[in-house]
């Protein structure tokens, strides 16, 4: 009945419902699209990224990821996806890094806007989300659009499992938002790289803390030629890092001024969150 | 009133910017003259949302800038061009004014297409929409911010130097945008005393973070009758002088019995109110 009422109103934007609709403070559909204010900014930053060469070279990268065909199918698609999501968080990081790093002395004329300083902030973590959700289209189709040998059946993620891809995506990027923000210049790309390399180094030299790390082998290889999935728990891994990413986005908005409250009791929800499946995720 | 600003102190560190300032302005232009660092920045800022002050009340648009809610309402009918246009380089004109349009709440891409075709061509940027920011000269950023200031024609504007940098074909578009709407409130800074006395209806001189004058600018040229004249030296009352085209020498101060006064101007009157402070940057 709604979209009948959509389509009646966008046919005939004359009638008396659009004023009542008006009259009572509600937009009425058609006069104009009710997209959130982060999320056009986020268009236009799209529009312009799209655009780069840097873009483009990503864009190239991603069609040959998924259009190769590779020896053991699905199972070498995944992990190549997983491989290649890691090179991708740095190259999101640095583009992100460059093109917030070319916008410093913008905060007043951007500050006295209704919507502030968050919301160009808040336009990037939904671009991080898309490039989220892009990571994820690829790695699914790598993961159920091509068979892989029987052998490795076992081995293979199940569909919450595969969220690592573009947690580690958005994570990274939330990473390089929060050093733009802090360190509004080229360095801040280099730092965030150098932070995430050595995050996972620490992590992964202790095979007890590997879960911790942001980025982890679903494989471990065995001299005698053994083949068995990482001990612990990947599912929670990806509640660990979702925490992460939650608190990254916090951390990220509370660079810009305003209300902070209800981004303290989301940091903290996100904190507790984060530890407990932490915990959970270890062997 | 459009604004009030009542008993308003800002300091930064030592610095006083503003000293108990207090400040009525209603429709129409008025606007703000003092020498560097006399606090007309500071008290822009404060008007745009963009400082709090320490002390003081102010009210703009008839709400408080203190209060989140207000705040957010007064941006939504304000329009600021800040001293230093912070434009974003790698962006287009075009862009740049296609995401403050955004940030401002126009939503509808159509509408906002034709917002930012309408300010572009308002401050004359329509032919350079495409070319990069960084690629701007000085009076073209200036027509930039000046842009971003007139998305959504805003019941009040904030601009502070907003004729730096322009030709004076571009200085007279400017004039003609700021004034040809009487029902706004346009709160302007400036150097430039001919711009005052061309635009303004209210000029208020500020120095120290006091407000030393407030009136029209014809009021403002007529206090310093009697302070002005000429003759062929620069005499011993003159605290202010200068060779003018016609080879007489331009005096400020107390003339001395018998001297040919002249009318004064809106500089004279300014020069004559701030005094001492307005000779220390030439060092006489």
């Amino acid at each position: 009945m709604l979209v009948l009422g959509v389509l009646f109103e966008r046919a005939r934007p004359d009638l008396r419902v659009r004023r009542w609709w008006a009259r009572h403070g509600w937009t009425p559909p058609g006069t104009r699209l009710a997209v959130p204010v982060p999320v056009a900014l986020a268009g236009v930053d799209a529009r312009r990224l799209l655009l780069r060469p840097t873009t483009l070279f990503v864009a190239y990268v991603l069609w040959r990821l998924v259009t190769d065909r590779l020896p053991r199918g699905a199972y070498d698609g995944v992990n190549s996806t997983v491989g290649f999501a890691w090179a991708f968080v740095g190259v999101l990081a640095i583009v992100l890094v460059a093109s917030l790093a070319g916008r410093d002395r913008g905060e007043e004329i951007v500050g006295v806007t209704p919507r502030g300083e968050r919301a160009p902030v808040s336009s990037w973590i939904v671009l991080l989300l898309c490039a989220g959700l892009l990571e994820y289209g690829l790695a699914a189709v790598r993961r159920w659009g091509h068979s892989a040998p029987e052998s490795y059946a076992a081995l293979m993620p199940d569909a919450w499992e595969l969220a690592q891809v573009p947690l580690m995506l958005i994570g990274g990027g939330l990473l390089g938002l929060i050093a733009a923000r802090l360190v509004p210049a080229w360095v801040a790309a280099p730092l965030t790289m150098i932070l995430g390399i050595t995050w996972v180094g620490v992590f992964s030299a202790n095979l007890d803390l590997a879960m911790l790390a942001p980025v982890i082998d679903w494989i471990e290889y065995h001299e005698d030629g053994r083949v068995v999935v990482e001990p612990g728990s990947f599912g929670w891994h990806n509640a660990y890092l979702l925490g992460l990413c939650g608190l990254g986005a916090v951390a990220a908005l509370m660079t810009t001024p305003g209300r902070r409250r209800p981004l303290l009791l989301a940091g903290t929800a996100f904190g507790v969150g984060t530890v407990v499946a932490g915990v959970l995720a270890l062997p | 009133m459009s604004l009030q600003v009542n008993e308003v102190r800002k300091s930064f560190g030592r610095t006083t910017a503003l000293d108990g300032l207090s400040l009525d302005v209603g429709g129409g232009v008025t606007g703000l003259l003092g020498p560097n660092g006399a606090g007309k920045t500071t008290l822009l800022r404060i008007v745009a949302t963009v400082l709090a002050a320490d002390s003081g009340t102010v009210r703009v648009l008839g709400r408080d800038p203190g209060d989140a809610k207000d705040r957010i309402e007064i941006r939504r009918r304000l329009g600021y061009l800040p001293q230093d246009v912070g434009a974003y380089n790698g962006f287009s004109v075009r862009e740049f004014v296609d995401y403050i349009a955004v940030l401002k709440e126009h939503r509808e891409r159509r509408a906002r297409r034709e917002e930012v075709d309408r300010v572009l061509e308002l401050v004359d940027l329509s032919d350079q929409a495409y070319t990069r920011v960084r690629s701007l000269s000085g009076g073209m950023r200036r027509r930039l911010g000046l842009a971003t200031a007139f998305l959504g024609s805003p019941e009040l504007l904030v601009l502070d130097e907003p004729a730096v940098g322009l030709d004076p074909q571009q200085r007279l578009r400017f004039r003609e945008l700021v004034s040809n709407d009487p029902s706004r409130t346009v709160l302007l800074s400036t150097h430039q005393t001919d711009d005052v006395a061309a635009l303004c209806r209210d000029v208020v001189v500020v120095n120290e973070g006091k407000v030393l004058f407030r009136g029209s600018p014809a009021d403002l040229a007529a206090s310093a009758r009697g302070r002005v004249w000429r003759s062929e030296v620069r005499e011993a009352g003159a605290e202010l002088a200068w060779v003018a085209g016609d080879g007489s020498t331009r005096q400020i101060g107390t003339p001395p019995a018998g001297a040919d006064l002249v009318e004064p101007t809106v500089e004279d009157a300014y020069l004559v109110l701030v005094g001492a402070k307005a000779l220390q940057p030439v060092g006489v």
